[in-house]
């Protein structure tokens, strides 16, 4: 009798023990990713938008559609590459007349101007899973140079077995460097832009 | 929008027209007509040139990155057309001219239409019927140069042709459309108080020029286009049987109505309606 609660005991305590090793939070997974070429995964991917109202308060906006392709290779970053493009006219701020507004001549233009981009020219590690990248950013018809932090935020494989990663971006932009100068007063010049990816290999 | 947005496409305007005006006019002087053509074509050209650069920020450049940034360019083009076209003899003539000179300068504004096979009817077909209007609305300039009907018809087009721009989301069109209308209003005191003064003759061109030009730039307001069109057009039926018999101040006041009418028309066929909600 003793010997079998001993046993259930022991047995008990190395149930706990192997739960309680199940239950900790796994490490981040950032393994060396070697040279591939990923895809946006548009449904885990978001990019968000924030601009000034009237000198007031921030609001956020984001587009609902956009995808692209990142050449992704760890051990030569500087073999690395990026394009990504935005679909201008999926502007979503929650309200469809602002929408509307947005997509009109005043701001987008998107009939004249249906996508925006952002193609790299070069890579550059810049500490530990981040990254310098260089490119032309291309919004409105203009396109300017611009330097962009990129960060990995993980690796892992699809359920298909596929190699993915993730990457986070957030940088500023002056709109009326890219001639979206309408009403000043009414919205802020700057406006910070948010990218946050999922790629898969293709 | 901001308070000092909109008063830029108002009080810059109006203080243009009225002082090309009085400087083509000079009241101390006997009163030259021809002066009058030029100056009241400059007086819009001029108006809608600074506000579109005061409102946009910049001067669009050469060439613009965005079509509709034509339109000060066209403007000018348009003042420099006037005194060719007024110079033809015979209505023929002056009509063929304006059509061809309307025809080119929405050619500018529409390329992207035109260049795209899928598209290039359709483009072709509203830029026909803009023509058309153009030249029926010079015309009308034309015959009747005098006299406050005409500014003030088009005061009321400008300002529903302003309405139906910010019902279709473009507050730039708004304002632009608006200068058009600060003008027509400083025109409309002007031969209010000197009836006799040939404002409207020169603006033939330049008015129905900027009118479609800004309708075509902004696809969305098409059947509302149209409406606003013929609001602009409505003076011509003064010239016919049984309104030509009319007393000058009722047919300036059915004119006007009957603009009215259009715009609201125009307004209701908008895609944002009769709904004025900002957000």
């Amino acid at each position: 009798m003793i010997r079998t609660a001993i046993v259930g005991l022991i047995a008990l305590a190395g149930a706990l023990g192997l739960a309680s090793a199940t239950t900790t939070a796994p490490a981040e997974n950032h393994a060396a990713v070697a040279a591939t070429a990923f895809t946006v995964d548009p449904v885990h991917s978001t990019s968000v938008f924030r601009i000034k109202h009237m000198n007031v308060a921030y609001f956020y906006g984001r587009f609902d559609k956009f995808g692209g392709t990142i050449n992704f290779d760890e051990s030569n970053p500087s073999a690395s590459s990026a394009e990504i493009e935005v679909d201008t006219a999926s502007v979503n701020s929650n309200n469809g007349k602002r929408d509307g507004h947005i997509k009109s001549k005043d701001f987008f233009n998107a009939a004249e101007f249906p996508t925006a981009s952002f193609k790299s020219t070069s890579w550059k590690p810049a500490g530990e899973n981040t990254f310098d990248v260089a490119g032309d950013l291309t919004l409105h018809g203009v396109t300017k140079p611009i330097t962009v932090k990129f960060e990995k935020t993980g690796t892992g494989k699809s359920r298909s077995g596929g190699a993915l990663v993730g990457f986070e971006t957030t940088f500023t932009i002056k709109r009326s460097d890219y001639g979206i100068s309408f009403m000043p007063e009414g919205l802020s010049d700057e406006v910070r832009l948010t990218f946050s990816i999922e790629a898969g290999s293709t | 929008m901001p308070i000092r947005t909109a008063l830029l496409s108002i009080v810059p305007p109006v203080l243009i027209a009225l002082a090309v005006l009085f400087i083509a006019w000079r009241p101390w002087r006997k009163a030259d007509l021809k002066p009058m053509h030029a100056a009241s074509a400059a007086a819009l050209a001029l108006a809608y040139a600074v506000t579109e650069t005061l409102v946009a920020g910049q001067w669009p450049g050469f060439p613009p990155a965005e079509q509709h940034r034509w339109l000060p360019y066209i403007a000018l083009a348009a003042l420099l057309a006037t005194p060719f076209i007024m110079g033809l003899k015979g209505q023929w003539r002056a009509c063929a001219a304006t059509t061809l000179v309307a025809a080119a300068f929405f050619t500018l504004l529409l390329w992207s239409g035109l260049s795209h096979s899928s598209s290039r009817l359709s483009t072709l077909l509203w830029m026909a019927t803009y023509c058309a209007c153009t030249a029926f609305i010079q015309r009308t300039a034309d015959v009747r140069p005098c006299g406050p009907r005409l500014p003030l018809t088009w005061l009321i087009t400008a300002t529903g042709a302003s309405v139906v721009f910010l019902q279709t989301y473009s507050a730039f069109f708004a304002l632009m459309a608006g200068s058009i209308a600060a003008v027509m209003g400083a025109f409309w005191v002007v031969t209010c108080w000197r009836p006799r003064l040939e404002v409207v003759r020169g603006i033939g061109l330049v008015f129905p020029t900027l009118l479609a030009g800004l309708i075509l730039s902004l696809p969305a307001t098409a059947p509302s286009g149209l409406l606003i069109m013929a609001a602009a057009a409505t003076p011509a039926a003064t010239l016919l049987r049984p309104f030509n018999g009319l007393k000058p101040w009722l047919a300036t006041g059915l004119c006007a109505a009957a603009a009215a009418v259009f715009c609201i028309l125009g307004i209701w066929n908008s895609p944002g309606g009769f709904d004025f909600g900002g957000y």
